[in-house]
């Protein structure tokens, strides 16, 4: 009987677990690159292709704190980012290799960090309403202007609770975060 | 041996006089305590005082006169207040459009010419009867001859903040709320009123290389916050900014002059929002001795719910920067609704933006002095 409950509760638990999560990402990274290489690193702001206006600028914040609370690489000042982008003439966004090449030589950095907000948004499955980001960031190292590293991953945010009985889903901004923390520990990890 | 005369001195030979190095510590810390009670004492009854004309960024003159007219009721019971007309006078000899953000010499000009000791500068941000019958105004002090800001506040008041059952507590006249608003901000001022600390401050997510204390770092400078959020973005950048100040001195920090920020920056050729490159970075720290760069982004300032009881959203991002090197010493920031942290009957929901702005803000500045990292 013992054993019976324990299976019903196990059962459960992984039920919890896997209501709250996403799809597998995936995944590219250049065999050839040497990441031990990579010191110091600048995080261009975000685009934002989702229906939240303010998405593109919390997934760049939420990317610097994660990469920096990582420990794995320095990240250069926002402010100097933006400084140097808005030394570069005609510079577009995203910008191109020959930009990132530039942009690498004025901030002194091996790669720059590019990234875009493809879906925040919070989708109704019957009366649950369910936070859905996906992110996609990849990394260009700034001597050749390479794509080296890059990820799309999509986070859900339901767990069981909301998904059965009804309750409220955790807040966007939440599952944005940890869907920040994924990919930066694909990177990193 | 007599327990009580038990101590390491006794024990090395009966000698009962402090070592020199003990004294030293000791007079060390008096002078400590002496210049933090030098430092947060209230401004000397009856000195002379400049009430400077209030930026206003609500574009309601009725306002801005309520305001002005409960600033100096305020004020004069303990300052001897200069005449408005005189004041008036003296900006546009020296052709001043806003005292906040002169440089401070040019203060220190006026000053002479007025015989004043102390400036006292307030901004209204908000008044406004909708969503919500909601006031908010900032201030600071500046004293003549004094390179660093004496004094910030900041405060925010919405007529359902004292609202208890049946709707009782209920302010829907924003002449009341103005004078409340200038009546606080004014006792924290001076001392006699502190802020309250009813609503919980919400988890923050800061990155920080080491606990930081900000009342210890040197002088910081406030840059400019960027408003990310659409629509009114440049106010919200800006009330943001004020509302740092007022963080960061209540904890304690030494902050440069709005003025003399803005003086540097306009020197450099930057302007508000464009970056911090290396040649700042240089200026801020050659011009204001500034060790520290504080600033950061509004990302989202709406009300995400609207109706009889509207929720305001916040969500603010913060960042530490070492001026001498440029590198990023904290980064961080969260997000906020007005009802994340409602108890029962609605109890501890947060109706103004600006105040919960305010709880994000203190937030984030005391995670800086956390132990330990992220």
């Amino acid at each position: 009987m013992k054993k019976r409950t324990a299976v019903v509760l196990l059962l459960f638990g992984a039920l919890v677990l896997a209501g709250c999560g996403g799809m597998r990402a995936t995944r590219f990274i250049n065999p050839d690159f040497s990441f031990a290489y990579v010191e110091k690193v600048a995080v261009l702001p975000f685009e934002n292709f989702a229906t939240e206006p303010d998405a593109g600028v919390r997934a760049t914040r939420l990317f610097i704190t994660e990469l920096l609370a990582a420990g794995a690489v320095d990240v250069v000042e926002p402010g100097e980012v933006e400084a140097a982008l808005n030394r570069i003439p005609g510079v577009a966004r995203p910008p191109s290799s020959e930009h990132i090449i530039a942009l690498g030589k004025s901030l002194k950095v091996q790669a720059v960090m590019l990234g875009s907000v493809n879906q925040s948004e919070t989708i109704r499955s019957g009366t649950v309403m369910i936070p859905v980001v996906t992110l996609d960031a990849h990394m260009v190292e700034t001597e050749t202007g390479s794509t080296v590293w890059a990820v799309t991953h999509t986070e859900k945010g339901a767990g069981m609770g909301a998904k059965f009985l009804g309750t409220a889903s955790e807040p966007i901004s939440e599952t944005m975060r940890r869907c920040v923390k994924k990919i930066v520990q694909k990177l990193v990890g | 041996m007599n327990q009580r005369t038990g101590s390491r001195e006794t024990a090395r030979g009966g000698e009962h006089r402090p070592a020199p190095a003990r004294q030293v510590c000791r007079l060390l810390g008096a002078l400590l305590l002496a210049g933090i009670a030098v430092w947060h004492c209230p401004p000397a009854f009856g000195a002379r005082m400049a009430l400077l004309p209030v930026r206003d960024f609500t574009g309601d003159p009725a306002s801005v006169a309520v305001l002005k007219q409960a600033l100096r009721a305020e004020l004069s019971v303990e300052f001897e207040l200069v005449d408005s007309e005189l004041l008036r006078d003296a900006l546009r000899r020296w052709r001043i459009r806003d005292a906040r953000s002169v440089p401070p010499e040019l203060l220190g000009r006026v000053a002479d010419e007025l015989g004043v000791e102390w400036f006292f500068a307030v901004t209204l941000h908000r008044c406004s009867l909708e969503p919500l019958p909601m006031v908010t105004v900032s201030g600071q002090a500046m004293h003549r001859g004094e390179p660093q800001l004496v004094w910030a506040g900041f405060q925010s008041l919405s007529g359902m903040d004292e609202m208890g059952l049946l709707g009782r507590g209920w302010v829907g006249d924003l002449d009341v709320l103005e004078q409340k608003a200038a009546a606080r901000l004014t006792g924290s001022f001076t001392r006699r009123e502190e802020s309250d600390e009813d609503s919980p401050r919400p988890a923050s997510r800061v990155f920080r290389r080491q606990a930081l204390d900000i009342g210890s770092a040197g002088t910081i400078a406030v840059l400019p916050f960027e408003g990310a959020t659409g629509v009114g973005a440049t106010n919200a950048g800006l009330m943001v900014t004020d509302l740092a100040y007022a963080v960061l001195w209540q904890g304690g920090a030494s902050l440069a002059l709005p003025g003399a920020v803005d003086q540097v920056l306009g020197q450099a050729g930057v302007g508000l929002w464009g970056g911090i490159n290396d040649l700042t970075r240089s200026s801020l720290l050659e011009g204001l001795d500034a060790g520290l760069l504080f600033t950061g982004t509004v990302e989202t300032f709406e009300f995400i719910r609207t109706g009889l009881e509207p929720e305001p959203a916040v969500a603010l991002a913060v960042r530490l920067i070492e001026t001498p090197t440029g590198r990023l010493l904290a980064f961080g920031g969260t997000e906020r609704g007005g009802w994340d942290r409602q108890r029962l009957f609605g109890r501890g929901r947060v109706y103004s933006p600006e105040r919960l702005a305010q709880l994000i803000m203190e937030s984030l500045v005391a995670d800086l002095g956390e132990k330990g990292g992220y």
